[in-house]
């Protein structure tokens, strides 16, 4: 059984979770399996209604007891389905009388009818072909915590099967029309032949509707207690890993055969290549080929000495030993470590020395040149980084002239000495917000070039109030700036404006503040 | 008869992929859970109104009234009752292990367990769950009509998650680099291994012989160490 090739996702379910897999498995192969369901279950309906001409309520009871054998045609589909092969319909047709008559045919029809497992021990005598005593054995392992949930199984399958008779009567019952004024109960009169006909046909139908969906939830069970048991699931992943890991399989065999000593390396080497390692195999030159086949040459002698042996057994041995497929000598050729070195050192000292110390020096004379440029740009990382600084933050405060104006990426110069006026002039020229935005401007711009605040492109208002707070010690300059930039923030995103008074104090208290310092800094 | 191979292998569960970009797959539970379920459900839902029923027609017709509103109460808001408030399971959903949560994975609320047993008298159409037991069959989510309105599904409650559980001996670090997920593959053999015969453990031991150089019992030994490493033992 190839497990590589299954096509259901082996993990570790609970028993209800693998009858779920049962009902998916149907779903996917629902074509070919109710093929193989009704090639066999619609003859068997048709006939016995033939053999039973006359005693009709029987056929029901018929089908029921026949169930074990309707059960195998679709079984035998999944469990080929399951491992990726789509049966040939002639083999099916090849095979649907063994599966129907052999298989403990006659032991699943009488004393094994009433077992309450059925869909669960079905694929042990069908798939396994076990019987007797290997088989009740079979059950047992199986069995111990499986066997509860097949029980239930059986029964759930038994009660929806009942359920749908009763719901596809409901359903005709529902479609046919008021006039014919039909009753629900007179659907289920049986004293007439059509009648019985009718009741048959839907009894057939539920069965058939459940009657896969049982042999499918029984026979994931079975492959669930089988995956549990014998750890499918890990065997699958070891081969992934195994796989994963060939590379590193090599470096292992050649540990080992180090390990065991350079007379017996041959003998794992091969014994690996048989275990399915991917190694490079690479064909013999003839001039090497002489000494690595010393377990061939060991082989030929002992064939020859078979050949010449009087005993037939060991004549025929010789026989065999003779086919092409044992005479494949293989050499394999790999890396060694301690042994191959002390051949290569002699190699090494042949060569010019002085070509070596030149190399040597070049590089050397690389690695101090990086040296020097590491140490250098360390050292003037450590310089600039270098707290309290006076040099850097006048640099700095220069450096970083772009200012916080949403939409605006203006410079940071000095402010003018009659921005204060020019900004009362947009006032009155009715661009308050002009005026207002030129005004904190102009502030930020004084702050920075004249009291050194690190103002930075994307510092705030709030963070620009935040570092006045903290470096100016002027408490009159702070109040402006505070009124300032609330009267700013209210103009700009509320679009509430200050009273002109307030707007031409601001105006006058802003050259006040700036623009003499400003004057003599221009 | 050809078959068609999803590219996928078969399975029941259900991928969903929360906000954060990870991918969780919830364990869809199908119909012969579910009847269980639902027939664990009746048996609690109908034997306490039948006691009821004689305690309450002792009182008359009155006693009889409130026994037909309790009738009606039990029959519509019996499950939603405890979908809600008892973490998305009934009585019977919690016997078999199940819970009822929303397609995306988050707890059933008011809306969605409401709409889900209303709906039951549709998928009990046309007698017995007529119409709910082949929507399931038919679903990739096994959801039935009521479910599939109201978005939810019936998934495995997850066991809690315990240490495992390996038996004692050296631990020795893996020679080769090993994923998580083989790490964890790794900590399953080593678990799993005492309910394995002897020879079945040898034989996937020997799977990885040519990683750990070992066959047989000592290859087993020694991933059982690996395991033991892998799971936090000191070498």
């Amino acid at each position: 059984m190839p497990l590589e090739t299954i096509t259901a996702e082996l993990r570790r379910r609970n028993a209800w979770e693998a009858t779920d897999l049962g009902v998916v498995m149907v779903r996917q192969w629902l074509g070919p399996i109710y093929a193989a369901w009704f090639a066999v279950a619609l003859p068997l309906f048709v006939l016995l209604h033939l053999l039973c001409w006359e005693n009709w309520p029987v056929v029901p009871w018929l089908m029921w007891w026949l169930k074990p054998l309707l059960d195998r045609p679709p079984l035998y589909i999944l469990s080929q389905a399951l491992f990726g092969d789509s049966p040939k319909r002639c083999l099916f047709w090849r095979k649907l009388p063994e599966l129907l008559l052999h298989r403990q045919a006659l032991a699943a029809l009488t004393w094994r009818r009433l077992d309450s497992a059925r869909s669960f021990s079905l694929p042990v005598s069908q798939l396994e072909a076990l019987t007797g005593k290997a088989r009740r054995q079979r059950l047992r392992d199986l069995g111990h915590p499986g066997r509860g949930s097949a029980v239930w199984l059986t029964v759930v399958c038994l009660h929806l099967e009942i359920a749908m008779d009763f719901a596809l009567i409901a359903l005709v019952w529902l479609l046919i029309p008021d006039f014919v004024a039909l009753e629900l109960f007179d659907l289920f009169d049986d004293h007439d032949a059509w009648g019985q006909l009718w009741l048959n046909v839907v009894g057939f139908c539920g069965l058939s509707l459940v009657e896969p969906y049982y042999v499918a939830a029984g026979f994931t069970l079975y492959l669930n207690r089988r995956a549990w048991l014998e750890a499918w699931d890990l065997e699958l992943s070891f081969r992934k890993l195994a796989a994963r890991l060939a590379p590193l399989g090599g470096v292992a065999a050649l540990c080992l055969g180090l390990a065991l000593g350079s007379g017996l390396l041959t003998v794992p080497v091969i014994g690996f290549a048989a275990a399915g390692v991917p190694l490079a195999n690479t064909p013999p030159p003839e001039a090497e080929a002489a000494p690595i086949n010393l377990f061939c040459v060991q082989r030929r002698e002992r064939a020859a000495e078979l050949a010449q042996a009087s005993s037939s057994v060991k004549q025929a041995l010789a026989e065999t030993l003779k086919e092409p497929e044992l005479q494949v000598c293989e050499r394999q050729k790999r890396w060694r470590w301690r042994d191959a070195r002390p051949a290569e050192r002699p190699e090494r000292s042949s060569r010019d020395p002085r070509q070596a110390q030149w190399f040597a020096a070049t590089v050397e004379g690389l690695l101090w040149v990086a040296l020097g440029i590491f140490i250098t740009m360390a050292g003037g990382w450590l310089w600039r980084r270098a707290p309290g600084l006076p040099k850097r933050v006048r640099r700095r405060s220069g450096l970083f002239p772009v200012l916080p104006m949403p939409g605006h990426d203006a410079m940071i110069v000095p402010p003018e000495a009659g921005l204060g006026d020019t900004a009362w002039r947009l006032w009155s020229d009715g661009q308050p917000r002009e005026a207002l935005r030129l005004l904190y401007r102009g502030s930020l711009a004084g702050l920075a070039t004249q009291h050194g605040l690190p103002v930075r492109k994307s510092t705030t208002e709030e963070e620009c109030l935040r570092l006045a707070a903290a470096q100016l010690a002027d408490s009159d300059l702070l109040g402006f700036l505070r009124r300032l930039v609330r009267a700013w923030q209210a103009a700009a995103y509320a679009h509430r404006l200050p009273d002109a008074a307030d707007a031409r104090r601001l105006c006058v208290e802003w050259s006040r503040h700036f623009a003499i310092t400003g004057e003599l800094l221009t | 008869m050809t078959l068609s191979v999803s590219p996928l292998p078969l399975d029941t569960l259900c991928h969903i992929e929360i906000p954060e970009g990870i991918e969780l797959s919830l364990r869809v539970a199908g119909p012969v859970a579910r009847v269980l379920a639902w027939s664990v459900d009746s048996l609690i839902r109908y034997g306490a109104l039948w006691g009821l029923f004689i305690v309450l027609a002792m009182l008359g017709a009155g006693g009889l009234g409130l026994w037909l509103i309790i009738l009606f109460l039990a029959e519509w808001l019996y499950p939603v009752l405890f979908e809600v408030y008892a973490s998305g399971a009934t009585p019977g959903k919690r016997t078999l292990g199940l819970k009822v949560v929303h397609v995306n994975g988050t707890p059933v609320d008011w809306p969605a367990a409401l709409i889900r047993n209303l709906l039951r008298a549709v998928d009990f159409l046309p007698l017995l769950y007529g119409c709910g037991l082949v929507a399931m069959v038919c679903n990739r989510r096994f959801q039935r009509l009521g479910d599939l309105a109201a978005g939810t599904v019936v998934i495995y409650r997850d066991p809690p998650a315990a240490a495992p559980k390996l038996p004692p001996g050296p631990a020795l670090p893996p020679p080769f680099p090993l994923y998580a997920a083989e790490q964890q593959l790794l900590i399953d053999f080593a678990e799993r291994s005492a309910t394995l015969h002897p020879e079945r453990q040898a034989e996937l031991a020997d799977l990885l012989a040519c990683q750990t150089s070992l066959y047989g019992v000592v290859g087993v030994e020694r991933l059982c160490a690996y395991a033991r490493w892998l799971a936090g033992e000191e070498t």
